[in-house]
């Protein structure tokens, strides 16, 4: 009976700390009160059924709630892990050659007969170049880059520029991509 | 999801459905993008653009669309100084225009299949060549003729005024 009892005064702790942390959540708007949105009939069910049920299913079954955190834990980091993956990132075997600035301002300046485009180079994309320079490491030599690249199982070729420092590529300026599906080869 | 509204092409002086996004690879090369509001399930990209082929020439001239703080969003809102025309320089790729009578509805992105389709092809903003695919035949002779979403919610609140459509 000692045993019982101590189990469920864990529960009742552990539900305490629970939903502390909850209204904590719920106050600095990180989540959402669950009964937001609810009136009537549908609130008092909620708050006279619902939540008591919770709380003794809580009491009775606590073990249960660290398992499904850590569960959610790994699902979480494989996401990120997958999310990251799914980021273009441009590597060394993707360097074409060295450029200089200039050489590359001349080849990508765009013209066009109708005015339709800023007298500059890369045209309405001048800005991103722009700020690919402002943001690129002190000491960075500038490489063209081509790469095969598949997001979310579409596959695509990028070209572009990348910063590179001591053989590392440090970041890179997307210019043109093509589509290499089935559909756009045809 | 919902099947996608598509962006009007102007070309040989005909307008047709197109079911290509030239704008979002603007996007993706580091073009600012403004805070679009969703307004249609059968418009997850946010607007409605306008192109027309002159000279060999991809253009933008005029975009649809609404921002997050409820303003409407034109092509100066994307191109500031250019609300008339914008040179689509940075696309490289392939523009689909489905012709003809629906062959197969699929309520899913551009997955709709229609008689044929014609390809123009790319590069730069500069057109390379085009050619017209054949698909079949619609069974259905009163099949509908041309691209359009079956259905579509509408967030009616945030909807750019103006025009009829998702």
């Amino acid at each position: 009976m000692d045993w019982l009892a101590a189990y469920l005064c864990v529960g009742a702790v552990y539900l305490l700390m629970q939903e502390l942390q909850s209204r904590r959540s719920v106050a600095s708007g990180r989540t959402t009160d669950p009964a937001a949105g609810l009136t009537g009939g549908a609130l008092l069910l909620y708050r006279l059924v619902a939540l008591p049920l919770a709380a003794v299913l809580f009491v009775l079954g606590w073990p249960a709630a660290p398992a499904v955190m850590l569960w959610e834990l790994g699902r979480e980091r494989r996401w990120r892990a997958r999310e990251k993956r799914m980021q273009f990132t441009v590597r060394r075997r993707d360097l074409i050659a060295r450029r200089t600035v200039d050489d590359i301002e001349a080849a990508e300046h765009v013209v066009d007969p109708m005015g339709a485009v800023p007298d500059l180079p890369f045209g309405h994309l001048n800005a991103a170049w722009r700020q690919f320079l402002d943001n690129a490491p002190a000491g960075s030599e500038i490489w063209s880059f081509s790469r095969k690249w598949t997001d979310r199982g579409s596959w695509e070729q990028r070209w572009g520029y990348a910063a590179v420092r001591g053989g590392r590529v440090l970041a890179h300026f997307s210019v043109r991509r093509r589509g290499l599906d089935r559909q756009a080869r045809q | 999801m919902t099947a996608q509204a598509a962006e009007q092409l102007r070309y040989q002086g005909q307008d047709h459905a197109m079911c290509s996004q030239p704008l979002d690879d603007y996007f993706s090369a580091g073009g600012a993008c403004p805070d679009f509001a969703s307004w249609s399930t059968a418009l997850w990209r946010c607007y409605l653009g306008n192109w027309e082929i002159i000279d060999g020439r991809l253009y933008l001239i005029a975009l649809r669309a609404r921002l997050v703080d409820g303003s409407a969003a034109t092509l100066a809102t994307v191109f500031p100084g250019y609300p008339d025309r914008v040179f689509a320089h940075w696309y490289c790729g392939s523009l689909r225009l489905p012709q003809g009578r629906l062959v197969k509805y699929v309520h899913s992105g551009f997955g709709s299949v229609h008689e044929s389709d014609l390809f123009i092809a790319i590069e730069r903003g500069l057109v390379t060549r085009s050619h017209t695919r054949i698909n079949g035949r619609a069974a259905d002779r009163d099949a509908p003729v041309g691209y359009g979403p079956g259905a579509w919610t509408v967030l009616a609140s945030r909807r750019p005024s103006g025009k009829e459509g998702p």
